[in-house]
């Protein structure tokens, strides 16, 4: 199993990531329909009501209005990003209960503020597991050409 | 009723790319059968094998969550837009590890962390508890800003009052400027910026009957740190119904208690004191005074006492009540039994939901119109030069602070002993601070004869904003 992830659509998830530190950020993998193919991110608000420093939470409105934005674009939404702050980059147990079978899980370790290991899962149905995917960063064509300028 | 379902993105490859579907139906459930029925691989991901809908889906219905409506029964009519969403939440905190700490967090909690009795494991219990301060007065501000400072992660405040310039002199959370301002929310800030790693939670309303368990039942330790006996009565038989400890301290002039009352291990407050005194025989703050740094002492001993219990270390004063003077700073230690007859917390209770505590404690009533006399209409006697005694059972020391006109001043514990000064003939109009302790003395003068007796509505507090604004005001 392997996700695609565009090269600056990665770069600005650890941005997010870094620029919510100590708290979690979390966001969408925007990509071309039926694929894992990740050609952009969508910042979502860290809704939990609590101390945000280890949860977060999206609100189902505000995911539903990012779903129908893709849609209309012809894109879909193949998954979540979101950080740890000062904990490593794989689900918890919390996480895993709160899953969804549909989606990639792409997390950012953030320790002491700088981005770092980011890894991607896929729950199982049962929500009792996860399989981890390769990430695989690429660049697009028109960057490509970008740095050839 | 012809509906149109919304479906997300991610589960376009089970319904031919369509991400939306106009079906008829009477109910959400309805809707979502026939929704699984055109597009039958669309079940496993919705419903469970048991046939209930999974935990992860979230159905809105014209942007509500059918949850907050008649759930699957929620009827439909033509026009609505049922959505189907996914709930996604999550985070590195798992409920059954070790909490973790930010590396800034270690920094601020290093002298807890490196003491075998706390360390990682009790830091991480703090940062897990909730407490309920029930008062941010004397005892609650200085408790709430050690259990912040602590990184007792979650706190909750009960007040209702605002800040008043006589509260400045123990209430040391409080500055000048936020005179008038709510306490709860002000506490809320000030504690943030002590530690913002914490969550401060307010509950600007009068705890009563018909809230407290919902309040009270929120948190894992209850401080009580109020000044009435209704608050107190109520904060204990919550804190008993609900099995939670209750951290007790109470303050007067320049004696405090403390103790913890949880009924589960020990006794409760009202095996102390199974009924409360005699309405006015106990003045509160305002009526009898405090030592400003009493409450910060005592307030102090509350949050340790309730530390310990977080961390479940040392001998916490449970089934103990500790005694304290600041005027011959000394401390004593009383043995407390659990009553086996107590209301509350006995084998057989008779108390078992919360009742009305201000019938319980016999809160005062006012004498009635009859017995009382406003300060404008005393002005207006005086002014007119009716013949009447102005009598003021205030002590000596508060009426050289301010008194009005030429009154007679003769204290309200010297009363019984000095009332054949008083001529029953004559109109009398008593006064005190608020009103209190004058209307005791009418009652009493009423009593031994004197039918013209008449208190001052609202003491010479009221007499100052109503009337007198240049007198002195305490």
């Amino acid at each position: 199993m392997v996700i695609r992830i565009e090269r600056r659509t990665l770069e600005g998830i650890h941005a997010h990531a870094e620029s919510t530190y100590p708290e979690e950020c979390c966001g969408l993998l925007i990509a071309t329909p039926k694929s894992k193919n990740v050609v952009d991110s969508v910042k979502m608000r860290n809704a939990f009501q609590g101390p945000k420093s280890d949860r977060y939470h999206i609100d189902p409105l505000e995911l539903f209005k990012a779903d129908r934005e893709a849609a209309r674009k012809g894109l879909a939404i193949a998954g979540v990003y979101h950080s740890h702050p000062d904990y490593p980059a794989t689900l918890s147990k919390f996480d895993i209960d709160h899953s969804f079978p549909w989606y990639s899980y792409v997390v950012v370790s953030v320790p002491k503020g700088a981005a770092g290991d980011t890894r991607s899962w896929i729950p199982n149905q049962e929500r009792d597991g996860v399989t981890e995917e390769e990430i695989e960063v690429y660049q697009s064509a028109q960057q490509r050409g970008g740095t050839r300028q | 009723m012809t509906v149109k379902v919304i479906i997300p993105t991610a589960l376009r490859q089970h319904t031919n790319d369509e991400d939306e579907l106009e079906l008829n139906a009477r109910t959400v459930s309805d809707a979502l059968k026939e929704l699984i029925t055109a597009f039958p691989n669309l079940r496993k991901q919705i419903y469970s094998e048991t046939g209930k809908l999974r935990s992860f889906i979230n159905v809105y219905l014209n942007e509500e969550d059918i949850r907050y409506k008649d759930g699957e029964k929620t009827a439909l009519k033509d026009g609505d837009i049922l959505m189907i969403v996914p709930a996604v939440a999550g985070g590195s905190h798992d409920d059954d590890r070790r909490v973790s700490f930010s590396s800034s967090e270690f920094a601020r909690y290093s002298r807890h962390l490196i003491m075998p009795e706390v360390g990682l494991e009790g830091q991480g219990k703090l940062k897990s508890s909730s407490v309920l301060i029930v008062g941010a007065g004397g005892l609650g501000t200085p408790s709430a800003t050690y259990l912040a400072a602590a990184g007792v992660g979650r706190i909750g405040i009960v007040d209702f009052d605002v800040i008043e310039k006589s509260n400045l002199h123990r209430q040391v959370l409080y500055s000048e400027k936020d005179v008038g301002k709510s306490k709860a929310d002000t506490a809320k800030a000030r504690l943030l910026e002590v530690n913002p790693y914490i969550t401060v939670e307010v509950h600007k309303e009068r705890l009563d009957s018909t809230n407290a368990l919902d309040i009270l039942g929120g948190y894992d330790v209850i401080l009580d740190g109020t000044d009435n006996f209704p608050t107190r009565y109520l904060v204990n038989d919550a804190c008993v119904l609900l099995g939670k400890p209750n951290v007790y301290a109470s303050i007067f002039r320049f004696e405090g208690q403390a103790s913890v009352f949880y009924a589960r291990e020990g006794p409760c407050y009202r095996c102390l004191y199974p009924e409360p005194p005699p309405p006015g025989l106990v003045p509160s703050c305002a009526e009898g005074g405090v030592l400003g740094v009493l409450p910060g002492i005592m307030g102090s001993i509350q949050a340790a006492e309730t530390i310990d219990l977080i961390l479940g270390k040392g001998k916490p004063l449970i089934g103990r009540l500790l005694l304290f003077d600041a005027l011959d700073m000394r401390f004593k230690e009383l043995k407390l039994r659990k009553n086996p007859d107590c209301q509350v917390c006995g084998p057989n209770p008779t108390v078992t939901k919360l009742i009305d505590y201000e019938a319980f404690c016999g809160v005062e009533e006012g004498l009635g119109a009859a017995l009382e006399v406003s300060p404008r209409a005393l002005k207006a006697e005086l002014d007119e030069g009716r013949d009447l005694v102005v009598l003021d059972v205030r002590e000596p020391f508060e009426y050289e602070i301010a008194h009005i006109g030429n009154a007679k001043l003769i204290p309200l514990g010297q009363l019984p002993a000095h009332v054949n000064e008083l001529d029953t003939a004559r109109p009398i109009v008593v006064y005190c601070h608020t009103g209190q302790r004058s209307a005791q003395a009418v009652r009493f003068l009423n009593s031994m004869g004197f039918k013209k007796a008449k208190n001052l509505k609202g003491g010479i507090k009221a007499w100052g904003t109503e009337v007198d604004p240049t007198i002195q005001m305490y």
